[in-house]
């Protein structure tokens, strides 16, 4: 991979992504730097980790049926409906107070955290990869293959996004697959957008037209020439793409259509809770603010590292 | 009336639960001295305590009813307009077609030939019938009221009286309508409808006895609609003309927004209590379309509408700490979540497994953690029916909560101490008591040696695997069940209302069961009838039951400190033909 | 341009045609019956086949039918076919749960969803714009990052969460909510109008008024650094009179025309919004309308909005043009 880089770097253009050869010490320079220039995008940095931290560490993570990390730090089960009495204020007991059947609202959040970063985290990923693959081959193919495939994503810019992961769940039914299904294909066409433009211009580059003419296979210069260059693009996507995830998929479950009972869903839990509000403040409040503050996290984090990527386009994206 | 037209519900994100205490209880009509039964007809005095009447086909003791009217001092006063919220939009104002949230305001348009409550057998509403006879029990006989008169309208139809002519021409249009509600209930029920020549009499025969007659005839749905209206049928889709309390005139309908009822000036009940003054007190009932029940409450909070029905009774409590005065009538309700086993697919066909489920059910919990104590365990047949459910000292008996025991029964069937089960279930986060019970429901099972592959459905995917019978047990959704008999067809192998189509429940394996349920449905009268659903549920109990109702709430409903006279203890669906309301503002 | 013009109206009638039939066949691999869904529980059969056929849902799903003899394609009557004549006619006809014509109901709502779409976008060029210029005037400032934070928080809130506070703390609190469960028009009550529609269009105006600041900074910095800009501080202007008469009017015409391509975006946020402040807009409609199933509803919104989102994307290029005369398409 590195070799194929080191070939590639020297038609690339430097001022856009730092492509080349050493771009992973200098990231590592720039990223220092920018913890000092950018506190905001070291904050988040933060929240994420710690929300990691607390996603993989506070329920009992399984991996394929088997139990990693122990039992997990949160102090209750996600439906231990026991854990206190019915619209318990918060207490050292219940730091976020009890929902409505008495289970814990700190408990809930901490499994909903594992369940909003794993929803995200997987969209993106196979959203992305799959924009990515699409939008290469739509921006090297052109003609019939990139008109077909723009048409495609034409039409799913056309819809408004929220409705079509409504009617999208509504169909396949809801569940955790469903819903990573929905957000995946919610992505997909903006990514595809973007890396067809970015791989429109690098095919006219002169690698490109070195490489193939000495003979290298369509699959070899898409996938070792203008797909590396194109990555960087796509991680800076990815990283902005996150915090709209968690946000659909609370969308979702806030109005029914999301990952269903007796699953965790902070989405969920503020669509429940708000109805006893007056009662029970607490179990509408810290589940609609761990929405907030995760997807906060990722905005500034996505800002940092767009800024690291590319300078020009640092503050702008909405 | 037992799950043929409240279940229609289901389909709305709403529990119909809410349908009925959201906009039922607020009757405004006559008191309780216009309930005439054919025997005793006793007025109530002005302190909200009444006396009943007994019921036609009678036979129950004409014990006190539980009916009432709250806030019931000062002298009535007319006008005023009253507001209601309610999170289920209206269809159609077609009554025999409708299945959204105006089904709840059809009595208020049309009327019924008589309406008996399900919850106290002793109230009944004598409405286009003044009386009644049954030469044998197929064959009643209505001798019609001479002055309920169709009000003024826009639809062109006559302001004449209503006649016997009406109610064959209500009938006949069900029987031929497949897509009416109460088909379910005309299809197989009813035989013939005979108007005599003269209009003042109508003769109903049935093919057979059937003791839910009462219940099911007057029914929100079995209204009776003016012939001159059923000929142009499509103009009650959104407008009305009869001879109900109100009238809905064209273009008072906003879909989406609300809908607005006109006082029938010419309605002729009349209230005793204060003079014979003219019912209803209201010139205006306006329903408002608020979907989101923060939002309903927040409209009533804010003095936007004169009633809302509360979540629980936590909610009417803080509702009661931060504002005025209100009113609250707390009433019973027909509704539970129920679990639902398939008796024909393994591993439900032995008994002792079905025993096992029941013995696992802590119902306390669901009072207790659900409901904030407001509620009650039921047996096969729910609480609320009075003495078709067995008492509670029985149910001890019949299902105590014994986790214990379910293990010993399912080390028994399988030799394992734990048996593999799935289980399906509407999902929707819109539906609170259901996702309530879930988490409670799971782990009770858990704990009895049951472990659950969980198969949360989309609602019109489960619907359809639950009515295809597409399923081995099912957490069902709440449903309003206002007579015992849906909840014994449960356990038929025909199936609720003997549709047949779904749940082919233990009389498929028990012919003595099955028989028993057939039999209870014939018993005309209702202490016999009572005692028949009640030995019925002993069979289930000794054969393990495949339908276990979980627990019924009290419903909570707050009204503005200067609503009067608010109809109480009868039940909403009965509670919808009485329109005592006035406002002291 | 006018050919311009023409090939883009035409890719958009094919894609409109992809849309259609995408969310046809999507809508009808559900699984569940909507006659069933109507008819309830304890329905009998011949009930349910009468719903069906009152529905329309016994004819085919498509027009074409493949039949043993020539010429083996048979054109006729299907759920296809009616649904598009249906959308040309504009006679919609019922919705097949709530058994009211669909065409009123759209002619009702559609002025409560755009009102909305109005004062949300006025509302997010009134607090996005300002910010943007504060903050790339004074950039790198306190205030920049205040405002930069604020704008992240903004895009973080869940909309749904904050409108559920914005709607039940007043109320607590105060005792006052916003007028629900009827719609107020502008012409009879401008106020009341204004008390029931400004609390929703705050709401959903935070999020795109966020995205809009940044991109007024950002567009206002790039603004700046230009020759132009060079020259008109070097000819001696005050700095205020630079950023306001040279940098921001070539500034907006990006936020201009995002604004325009964020209507998709908002149309989403309207059906969770419209169903918090209960105003019944095309997006509680079409919520509605898809959680009972009724897929004819629901691939007609979804068409339309799929020509508004078209046409608009259409207007932001042509405008490109217009703002800057340097674009030309052929």
């Amino acid at each position: 991979m590195a070799k194929d880089i080191a070939v590639a770097s020297p038609a690339f253009g430097a001022e856009a992504f730092p492509g080349e050869a050493g771009r992973w010490s200098r990231l590592a320079r720039q990223s220092w730097v920018l913890i000092r220039r950018n506190p905001l995008g070291f904050f988040g940095l933060m929240i994420i980790l710690a929300l990691v931290v607390i996603a993989l560490f506070g329920p009992p993570t399984r991996v394929f049926g088997y139990s990693v990390f122990g039992p997990g730090f949160a102090p209750f089960g996600l439906n231990e409906y026991t854990a206190g009495q019915p619209n318990e204020g918060m207490s050292l007991r219940h730091w976020f107070g009890t929902d409505r059947i008495g289970r814990d609202t700190l408990s809930r959040d901490i499994y909903g955290a594992q369940i909003s970063l794993s929803v995200a985290f997987i969209s993106v990923l196979g959203g992305s990869a799959l924009g990515t693959i699409a939008g290469i081959i739509s921006g090297y193919a052109g003609g019939t293959v990139d008109s077909l495939i723009q048409r495609a994503v034409d039409t799913a810019i056309a819809f408004p996004a929220l409705l079509l992961l409504l009617i999208i769940v509504q169909v396949l039914g809801p569940s955790f697959r469903t819903v990573v299904f929905a957000i995946m294909l919610g992505i997909f066409p903006g990514v595809t957008r973007v890396v067809r433009g970015a791989a429109l211009a690098e095919r006219n580059n002169q690698y490109v037209e070195a490489a193939r003419a000495i003979g290298a296979s369509t699959p070899r210069i898409l996938f070792r020439h203008i797909l590396p260059n194109v990555l960087a693009l796509a991680i800076v996507i990815m990283t902005t793409l996150l915090g709209a995830a968690i946000l659909a998929e609370a969308s979702l479950s806030f109005l029914g259509l999301g990952i269903p009972e007796p699953a965790a869903s902070w989405g969920r839990d503020v669509s429940q809770a708000r109805n006893s509000f007056p009662i029970n403040v607490s179990a509408a409040f810290f589940p609609g603010a761990a929405i907030a503050l995760t997807v906060f996290g990722f905005n500034m984090l996505g800002d940092a590292i767009r800024d690291i990527a590319d300078p020009r386009l640092r503050g702008s994206q909405s | 009336m037992a799950g043929s037209y409240w279940d229609k519900f289901t389909a709305q994100r709403v529990s119909r639960r809410r349908v009925l205490q959201g906009a039922g209880v607020a009757g405004a009509a006559a008191g309780a001295v216009l309930i005439v039964g054919c025997g005793s007809g006793k007025s109530s005095n002005n302190n909200g305590t009444s006396t009943g009447s007994t019921p036609a086909g009678g036979g129950t003791p004409a014990a006190p009813t539980g009916f009432r009217l709250l806030n019931n001092s000062g002298t009535p006063k007319a006008g005023g307009s009253y507001n209601i919220g309610t999170s289920v939009d209206f269809d159609t104002f077609d009554p025999h077609i409708s299945i959204a949230g105006g089904v709840a305001y059809f009595p208020r348009l049309y009327n019924a030939v008589i309406n008996r409550s399900p919850v106290d057998n002793n109230f009944k509403f004598d409405d286009l019938a003044s009386s009644l006879e049954q030469p044998d029990s197929t064959t009643y006989i209505f001798t019609m009221r001479d002055n309920v008169k169709i009000g003024p309208n826009k639809l062109g139809v006559p302001e004449r009286n209503m006649d016997a002519g009406d109610i064959k021409a209500t009938f006949d249009r069900i029987k031929n309508l497949p897509q009416a509600n109460a088909y379910a209930f005309v299809g197989p029920n009813i035989a013939s409808v005979d108007a005599s020549a003269d209009g003042k009499t109508t003769t109903i025969k049935t093919p057979k006895p059937y003791g839910y007659f009462f219940f099911r005839i007057g029914s929100a749905i079995n209204l009776i609609v003016p012939k001159e209206l059923i000929q142009q049928a499509d103009k009650m889709k959104s407008a009305s003309a009869g001879a109900g309390p109100y009238v809905l005139n064209p273009g008072d309908y906003t879909e989406g927004q609300n809908a607005k009822l006109t006082k029938n000036p010419s309605y002729y009940r009349k209230d005793e209590n204060n003079n014979n003054a003219s019912l209803p007190y209201l010139d205006q009932m306006t329903v408002k379309i608020i979907a989101d029940r923060s939002a309903l409450r927040t409209a009533f909070q804010s003095g936007q509408t004169e009633q809302y029905t509360a979540q629980d009774v936590n909610d009417a409590n803080s509702l009661q700490q931060g504002g005025p005065n209100y009113t609250v009538n707390r009433d019973t309700t027909n509704t539970f979540i129920a679990f639902t086993m398939n008796p024909l697919n393994a591993p439900w066909k032995d008994d002792r497994i079905r025993k096992a489920a029941n013995f696992a059910l802590n119902r306390q919990e669901y009072v207790d953690r659900v409901y904030a104590g407001q509620a009650k365990q039921n047996g096969l047949v729910h609480w609320s029916l009075g003495d078709y459910a067995l008492p509670p000292s029985e149910l001890k008996t019949l299902q105590p909560f014994d986790p214990q025991q379910s293990k010993q029964l399912i080390q028994a069937a399988t030799g394992n101490s734990t048996i593999d089960i799935t289980v399906m279930w509407p999902d929707n986060s819109i539906i609170e008591e259901h996702n309530l019970h879930l988490p409670i429901w799971l782990s009770q099972m858990q704990n009895a040696g049951f472990n659950i592959k969980k198969d949360p459905q989309a609602f019109a995917t489960w619907l359809t695997n639950y009515t295809n019978k597409k399923y081995d047990a099912s957490l069902a959704l709440n449903q309003v069940y206002e007579t015992a008999e849906f909840e014994m067809d449960f356990e038929s192998k025909e199936g609720p209302a003997g549709s047949n189509i779904y749940s082919n429940g233990l009389g498929a394996i028990d012919p003595a069961i099955e028989k028993a349920i057939i039999d209870s449905k014939a018993i005309t009268d209702p202490a016999a009838q009572a005692k028949a659903v009640q030995e019925a549920q002993r069979m289930m109990y000794a054969k393990g039951p495949m339908f276990l109702p979980l627990v019924t709430p009290y419903a909570f409903t707050l009204f503005q400190p200067y609503v009067h006279n608010i109809p109480s203890g009868i039940g909403a669906g009965s509670a919808l033909f009485l329109n005592t309301i006035w406002l002291a503002k | 341009m006018q050919t311009f013009i023409l090939r883009r109206l035409m890719v958009g009638v094919v894609i409109l045609i992809f849309l259609s039939l995408a969310t046809f066949v999507l809508l009808h691999v559900v699984p569940g019956d909507p006659a069933k869904l109507r008819c309830g529980l304890s329905c009998q059969p011949e009930q349910v086949a009468a719903i069906r056929h009152q529905l329309g849902l016994d004819k085919p799903l498509f027009p074409i039918s493949f039949s043993g003899s020539l010429p083996f394609i048979e054109f006729g009557p299907s759920q296809y076919g009616d649904w598009v004549k249906s959308l040309f006619s504009g006679d919609l006809g019922v919705s097949q749960y709530y058994q009211q014509p669909v065409a009123t109901a759209l002619q009702n709502r559609f002025p409560v969803t755009f009102e909305l779409m109005v004062l949300t976008l006025i509302l997010t060029v009134l607090i996005g714009v300002p910010f943007g210029i504060v903050s790339a005037v004074f950039r790198n400032s306190a205030v920049d990052y205040l405002v930069r934070t604020t704008a992240i928080l903004g895009l973080s809130v869940p909309n749904f969460w904050l409108g559920t506070l914005v709607l039940i703390v007043p109320v607590a609190v105060w005792g006052y909510s916003p007028p629900l469960g009827r719609v107020i028009s502008f012409s009879a009550d401008p106020i009341g109008n204004l008390k029931q529609f400004g609390p929703p269009a705050a709401v959903l105006a935070l999020a795109s008024a966020a995205g809009i600041m940044r991109l007024a900074r950002s567009s206002l910095l790039e603004v700046m650094r230009q020759d132009y800009m060079r020259t008109a501080r070097a000819k001696g202007l005050k700095e205020r009179a630079v950023v306001l008469r040279h940098g921001l009017k070539n500034s907006l015409i990006p936020v201009v025309t995002v604004l325009g391509l964020q209507v998709a975006g908002l149309l989403g946020g309207a059906i969770i919004i419209e169903q918090i402040f209960t105003l019944p807009g095309l997006g509680q409609y079409v919520f509605q309308e898809l959680l009972y199933k009724d897929f004819q509803v629901v691939q007609t919104m979804t068409v339309y909005v799929g020509a508004i989102v078209i046409l608009m994307n259409l207007a932001v290029d042509v405008s490109y043009a217009w703002f800057d005369p340097r674009i030309r398409y052929s």
